[in-house]
């Protein structure tokens, strides 16, 4: 069961005093640290103006938890089959999960796409057939992490090893949000392990720009229910509840000389009561056709609950939530391939093709996909060596992952890995560089979008990040 | 890209080492003085970068190396930063001339090439990070040494029982030079056999125990090679005591025959390190017991007490310009000595001694780990080597080249307000009506100031609400509401905050408070999020010390070092400060990560932050990678404190590739059965070397054990700022230094301890403290709004003999805590309520609401104490058959709905709290919470309205109303007031009740449900709407 709201279900709304009084309230009163943040007071989560012209008004992360083999998937590398079952030519890194044995090929092959002939495996044939869309970075670098929980937490807060706001905690802190009856930021079926509610967290920013989680990875998304949201009373019952509340709050916020935390405690309830009218709508996704709904595979397997995701993602951006993220993970989808690559990469793929080439189509067709910035990515790649004899196993030293939509080069690949898929070779894209780009892309500066905790000016890339321009549309 | 790199290519190929360094000399180092130096140079570089020596560029500043030399020359981040590769843009006022740009290519390819430029930035001055390279420690037999190793005897290499005699210490050298007791160089030798110590005061690793007649010396038949004047080295790693028996003439270690008394004074036999005690305890290094040549400061042996490494150097020629020694690595100073004699003529037919050598000579008292001799004089290089490797092996507090730099603190820093001495201001003022307190009277010039009308006292009911959960957590019931309007004695109000101090609910409310700043949870979050089912022992601990007013010195040691603590006697008393120990374990841990001592240097951060901020106001985490931006806290201080924490071990071993923390059974006492308890233990003591930009691969200086500088250093310019190279080491015992630590914390002469604690107290009463940041009393801290109160409680938190409970009945008896919540008009003129005119309204914390939902019901299950939370995690942990248990327990379990304990007691699940305490603001665990966020937001009000567990309350609540047959409609409701808002209902609540219970039921008079059904369903509604209200949620 799910429980949608979180404290960061504030929206600003047009509603008199309480409203007013709830914003200047949130802005800093309570909150210690708002104040003194730079930015504009008044509610942390109005809509903001970028730094500068932003390429992307939203986001959405399809977040890949397990770690995707790079060699399998994005960056084909022929030597791997020329020198199947020979040792690495190259000293192995200092950090590894488990020892491995020698190089492994790819049981997949690659594809040259659309105009631009970018490459991508036999896993993703409808992903493919967007390469023409697609900005693949085959040199991410995921630092020291060759854990799942320490990578989780460096992909989605920079930070594998303190509690850090994740990314689109900063996004929403950086631009507010664009729906007074919908979170900023919704993560869908994000993982209760390997960091849990941190990767969606706002830690030290104030809560209502954490993530608000619908669904969890351990439970099928189709018996998602929003629990909270729906009242399970005669909504003219509820109303007269309400008015009886109400006219007991005022009666004791008169006694108390108009205290704003009273007002906005009001308000919240009445704000309640419009949100549980409006956010079903959201989430009903039965609502689209039973086109668009088969184009992106819902109803049947493999590709039911990814799908259902998807076109949830698609909506909620559609009615103004600034970042989606919509998680394949952990226990029940997991790309963790130490053995058996084969059946679990081919497994995995085929529950998430579709979705998202369908995604990308639809976003297209809405005239969303020029504004919005597409992720994908996962927290690690996988060793070009073998683990067993048919597995690989974690691999932070270098991965693929791809973006595309708002601001981004289509068709076009960046970085290089050597010719093993080893090490980065070339344009090495660190953690902090991947966010200071997305960043970038929403207009907002990396070095100024800082927030003061324990004594220092904290932000999402830390002392570290460079946009990489290379793929800026 | 391509141009730019081909212009490389052909810039840089002809030039060979020297025209490069023309071409720095007439293009590159002018371009930088112009375009860079502006920004870029000196201490006070921007960004930490120096772009005026060559040791700037390839350290770099705080975006990291400007070149690396490792790295091709168009990936560094001066060339993309002159490039506009990417978004750092440099110079910021424009792109330089291309041809600039390709002559810092063409230089940086060309390995930077800069004539004259130091390796190292650090000027004297400068309070940045150490950055000296790490020394690398050479063993004992790397082959470096091991050609002049002649004899190497150490302790941890005796295969024997603890205390068994050591009759014979074999020679790890390979040359077989086993040292015998007895006998040995000479017929008349007679030292006897040390004893064999498992743990000795040598960071407890194995010794040899010397008492003042232990002597051992090694076989004549294999003499040590030691010619006549050639060179050798002496080493020994000692822990000495004092002593007065015998022989003034202590022999350490010595090689030759100490015992030819020098007919012929010009031979002197032997080379000795020796104790003269006859001469105040000199050091020397004799040549012969006639101390023909000696050396030392003719002072006191310094080293008394305390690990020390000796080492003496012997070059050819006259003992007192041949020979250096050095103590902790730091050289000796040659003082006197008779040096006529050219050379020595060491006798080829004697071995190497310790101690008593013969019958007539002293020995030494104390502990020898190892000794050595070798037949060259070490240089500089392989001395340092092996003095770092010893260093290493018995955490020696190793001076010179070892040792970061000392930090230095400026005097603006010392004068940071929070580090003065509590100074205790006597009031003079009188006392009045509206301040009939010391406290009032410290308030009142502020409060004159406004020029308000004085605020005045709550009303009862209200008082009484406000500081029953003040104090307890809970509501009053309706029983003690009705006792305290009606008590007209002057001391009414005093028995009611003594009564609340001697409930047992004191204790959970305070413990709440507690966790909150110790990160109190049950898994370790992380990858594995395992469940720590000892956790909760340490919650009741501290429920348990707080009900006994446990004095806050004392809370606090047995916190950070309980286990150190001699026994008290008393097994129970024993286990409980092992227990409190947990404080150092229930923070978040990685279980699963591969690089282990990364996992622990983590868990060190944890427990320095948590140490910091919880008991000192300090942020002291910060300098882990850099020096504190803007508080007197160096990296060097960090490391030392980290030294104290890697010295104490969490963890046990290794289950399945993750790590297993330490359970161990302990004596519960009074004949019951041991406890399991989580508590670390010590380990094998060390320093830490200071880890630059805090990377565990790149190593300074040794930083040794000890409290942060500030405290501990000389004022700058003071007397004895000079005893720099013997600093002041905390750590004098064989231990990690946790218990110096602590009770330095706990020290009444540490001004921050009783000010940060008071603050806390004061916080809770008022909801913001004098202090505002009461988790940092450093420079970006709030400053205190009455300095002179926070240091006049704190005077008197000592005084009391660190009594909390004392300390809230002083505030709580003031004016102060009493007055109503502050009216519009103050609101106005003091939103943040600095001034403190008046009390704060504020909201129950997640817990109180839960449990005050919970009391109203009548469902609360007051009894305290309990280990539920760890039952209920267990049973739903995943056993993957191991010790370490995944939790499995999620955010929407029943469970959650179900448990009628108060709220303190609920499983504590990192990264996985439910709704209940998440959504009302409730401590995140993964760090400190100093103070809680009141975030209002409609998802609190939808769980309030919606969620099962206060629908469920709501029902609970309404049915015990109606159950109740004494009452009618009208004494329900006011049944119901006094139960949820501690108060009598009006006529027009009543009034209202009714009518809203009859509408409700008449508007489902058309459905089929039962008409009972119904009324309990509008009852429900209506206990609902009271448990949603604003007065139900606030405090005023």
């Amino acid at each position: 069961m799910l429980n949608v709201p979180r404290r960061e279900w504030l929206r600003q709304s047009a509603c008199g005093f309480g409203h007013t009084a709830l914003l200047g309230l949130l802005a800093s009163e309570h909150m210690p640290g708002v104040a003194r943040a730079d930015g504009p007071t008044g509610s942390p989560l109005a809509a903001k103006p970028p730094h500068f012209p932003a390429r992307a008004k939203r986001v959405v992360f399809l977040f890949m938890h397990g770690g995707i083999s790079h060699v399998d998937s994005f960056d084909p590398k022929p030597k791997l089959a020329a020198l199947n079952g020979q040792p690495l030519p190259l000293p192995k890194p200092k950090f590894e999960f488990a020892p491995t044995g020698n190089l492994l090929a790819s049981p997949w092959e690659f594809r040259r796409y659309g105009q631009s002939g970018l490459e991508v495996s036999d896993l993703f044939p409808l992903i493919g057939s967007h390469a023409d869309d697609l900005c693949v970075i085959r040199s991410m670098h995921g630092g020291d992490q060759v854990s799942h929980g320490p990578a989780l937490l460096a992909m989605n807060t920079g930070s594998g090893v303190f509690a850090r706001p994740s990314l689109g905690a900063w996004t929403l802190y950086g631009l507010g949000s664009e729906n007074d009856n919908l979170p900023g930021f919704i993560s869908l079926s994000p993982s209760l392990y390997h960091g849990g509610t941190q990767n969606y967290g706002s830690a030290f920013l104030p809560a209502s720009f954490q993530g608000t989680r619908i669904g969890d990875g351990s439970t099928d998304f189709k018996s998602t229910r929003l629990s909270n949201l729906v009242s399970p009373e005669d909504p003219a019952l509820e109303r007269l509840q309400l008015d009886l509340l109400a006219a007991r709050n005022h009666r004791h916020a008169g006694l108390a000389g108009g205290d704003p935390r009273l007002e906005a405690r009001i308000e919240s309830f009445e704000m309640a009561w419009r949100m549980q009218a409006e956010a079903p709508r959201v989430f009903e996704i039965e609502r689209e056709t039973a086109g668009t709904l088969a184009r992106y595979g819902v109803g049947v397997e493999p590709t039911d609950e990814y799908a259902r995701q998807c076109v949830l993602a698609r909506r909620c951006l559609e009615a103004g939530v600034r970042f989606v993220q919509v998680n394949f993970s952990y226990p029940r989808n997991y790309w963790d391939a130490h053995g058996d690559l084969r059946n679990n990469h081919t497994t995995n793929a085929r529950k998430v093709d579709q979705p998202i080439a369908a995604l990308l189509a639809d976003l297209k067709a809405r005239g969303l996909f020029d504004d919005t910035l597409v992720i994908f990515g996962t927290e690690f790649g996988r060793t070009p060596a073998a683990q067993g004899s048919d597995g690989r196993d974690h691999h932070p030293h270098a991965f693929s992952v791809w973006m595309a939509g708002g601001g981004v080069k289509g068709g076009v690949t960046h970085g290089q890995t050597d010719e093993f898929g080893y090490y980065v070779a070339e344009g090495k894209v660190t953690m902090p560089d991947f966010h200071a780009t997305i960043l970038h892309l929403l207009g907002l500066d990396h070095e100024r979008l800082t927030f003061r905790h324990a004594g220092r000016d904290h932000r999402l890339t830390d002392v570290s990040g460079t946009v990489v321009r290379d793929i800026l549309a | 890209m391509a141009i730019i790199l081909a212009t490389v290519i052909v810039g840089a190929s002809p030039a060979r080492a020297d025209s490069a360094e023309d071409h720095f000399e007439a293009v590159v180092r002018p371009l930088l003085v112009e375009r860079c130096h502006a920004c870029h140079a000196g201490d006070e570089a921007k960004g930490g970068l120096r772009l005026d020596l060559r040791a700037g560029l390839v350290r770099g500043g705080d975006s990291g190396p400007a070149i690396d030399p490792g790295q091709p020359p168009l990936e560094s981040l001066l060339i993309r930063a002159v490039n506009h590769t990417d978004g750092l843009e440099m110079p910021p006022d424009g792109r330089l001339p291309q041809p600039q740009i390709e002559a810092l290519i063409a230089w940086v390819t060309a390995g930077a090439p800069w004539p004259d430029s130091p390796e190292s930035s650090d000027s004297p001055t400068s309070p940045q990070a150490p950055r000296q390279p790490a020394i690398e420690p050479i063993a004992p037999d790397h082959p470096s040494l091991a050609s002049a190793l002649q004899l190497w005897l150490r302790a941890d290499n005796l295969a024997l029982d603890d205390g068994a005699p050591v009759p014979v210490w074999p020679d790890a050298s390979g040359h077989g030079r086993d040292a015998s007791a007895t006998k040995g160089i000479r017929p008349d030798g007679q030292g006897l056999a040390g004893s064999f110590v498992r743990e000795s005061t040598l960071a407890r690793r194995p010794a040899v125990r010397f008492t003042n007649a232990t002597g051992y010396a090694s076989s004549p038949s294999l003499p040590v090679p030691i010619k006549g004047d050639a060179p050798h080295t002496l080493v020994a790693v000692v822990n000495l005591k004092l002593h007065d028996v015998g022989n003034p003439h202590d022999g350490i270690l010595g090689i030759g025959d100490p015992a030819n008394p020098g007919a012929d004074p010009g031979l002197p036999l032997a080379t000795i390190l020796q104790i003269n005690r006859a001469e105040n305890h000199a050091l020397h290094v004799a040549g012969g017991w006639n101390h023909d040549a000696s050396l030392g400061a003719g002072s006191f042996f310094p080293h008394y007490g305390r690990p020390t490494l000796l080492v003496a150097v012997k070059e050819p020629g006259p003992m007192r310009s041949s020979t250096r020694v050095f103590i902790n690595g730091l050289p000796v100073a040659v003082a006197e000595g008779r040096d006529t004699i050219p050379d020595l003529r060491h006798r080829t037919d004697i071995g190497a001694f310790l101690g008593k050598a013969v019958s007539w000579s002293g020995s030494i008292l104390g502990d020898v780990g190892e000794a050595l001799v070798f037949s060259s004089a070490l240089d500089d290089a392989s001395r340092v080597g092996l003095e770092a490797w010893l260093g290493e092996k018995y955490a020696l507090d190793l001076g010179g080249p070892h040792r970061a730099p000392r930090s230095t603190y400026t005097a603006a820093e010392r004068a940071h307000w929070a580090y003065q001495p509590l100074f205790d201001l006597t009031l003079s003022a009188p006392h009045t009506q509206t301040a009939p307190t010391a406290i009032d009277r410290f308030l009142a010039p502020q409060i004159a100031a406004l020029g308000l009308p004085p605020v005045p006292e709550a009303d009862r009911a209200t008082l009484l609400r406000r500081v029953t959960f003040d104090l307890t957590g809970l509501p009053p019931t309706p029983e003690e509401t009705t006792a305290f309007r009606a008590d007209t004695s002057p001391d009414a109000w005093s028995e009611v905050v003594n009564r609340l101090l001697a409930s047992p609910h004191y204790g959970e409310q305070q413990a709440r408070h507690w966790l909150d700043v110790v990160r109190f949870a049950e898994t370790t979050a992380n990858d594995a999020n395992a469940v720590m089912t000892q956790a909760w022992r340490y919650r009741n601990w501290v429920v348990d010390a707080c009900n006994l007013d446990l004095p806050y010195d004392r809370f606090l040691v047995e916190q950070l070092a309980g286990d150190l603590l001699p026994s008290s006697g008393d097994a129970a008393t024993d286990a409980a400060r092992t227990i409190a120990t947990g404080f150092l374990m229930i923070g978040p841990k990685a279980l699963a990560e591969t690089d282990k001592e990364q996992s622990r240097l983590d868990i060190v951060d944890d427990q320095i932050d948590v140490t910091g901020r919880a008991f000192l106001g300090l942020t002291l985490a910060c300098a882990r990678c850099h020096d504190h931006k803007f508080d007197a806290v160096r990296t060097t201080d960090y490391y030392a404190l980290a030294g104290i924490f890697r010295s104490t071990e969490p963890f046990q071993n290794e289950v399945r590739n993750a790590s297993m923390w330490w359970e161990y059974l302990v004596p519960a006492g009074d004949g019951r059965d041991p406890i399991m308890v989580m508590a670390p233990k010590e380990t094998l003591p060390r320093n830490l070397r200071v880890h630059l930009r805090g990377n565990r691969f790149q190593l300074g200086g040794i930083a040794p054990r000890n409290i942060p500088g500030l405290f501990s250093a000389p004022a700058v310019g003071a007397a004895g700022a000079a005893d720099g190279d013997h600093p002041r080491t905390l750590v004098t015992s064989g231990g990690s230094g946790r218990i110096e630590l602590a009770r330095w914390i706990a020290s009444e002469q540490n001004p921050l301890t009783p000010r940060v604690m008071v603050n806390r107290i004061w916080q809770q009463h008022f909801g913001r403290g004098l202090v505002a940041t009461s988790d940092n009393f450093g420079t970006r801290g709030e400053s205190p709004t009455h300095p002179e109160l926070l240091d006049w409680l704190a005077c008197r938190f000592i005084e009391s003999g660190w009594s909390v409970k004392a300390l809230h009945r002083l505030i709580l008896n003031s004016a102060a805590y009493r007055r109503a919540a502050a009216p519009a008009a103050l609101r106005q003129a003091d939103p943040d309520g600095r001034i403190v005119a008046s009390n704060q309204r504020r909201r129950l914390t997640a817990e109180q609401l839960r449990d005050a939902v919970l009391a109203a019901s009548g469902g609360l299950d007051r009894v305290p104490g309990s280990d539920e939370s760890a039952r209920v995690l267990l049973e739903k942990a995943e056993d993957i058959g191991a010790m370490i248990k995944p939790n499995r327990l999620a955010v929407d379990d029943p469970v959650y709905t179900t448990f009628t304990k108060r709220s303190l007691y609920l499983p504590a699940v990192r990264n996985m709290l439910p709704d209940v305490l998440a959504l009302f603001d409730a401590a995140d665990p993964n760090g400190v919470t100093a103070l809680r966020n009141e975030t209002t937001v409609p998802s609190q009000a939808l769980f309030l309205v919606n969620s099962p567990f206060v629908r469920g309350q709501a029902l609970a609540f309404a049915r015990s109303l109606l159950a109740d047959a004494s009452l009618d409609d009208r004494g329900r409701i006011d049944r119901a007031h006094a139960r949820a808002l501690g108060r009598h209902a009006s006529p027009e609540e009543i009034a209202e009740a009714l009518a809203y219970v009859a509408a409700w039921t008449e508007s489902t008079a058309g459905q089929a449900r039962p008409a009972e059904t119904r009324r309990e369903e509008a009852w429900q509604s209506w206990c609902q709407a009271l448990l949603c209200s604003n007065e139900f949620a606030y405090l005023d």
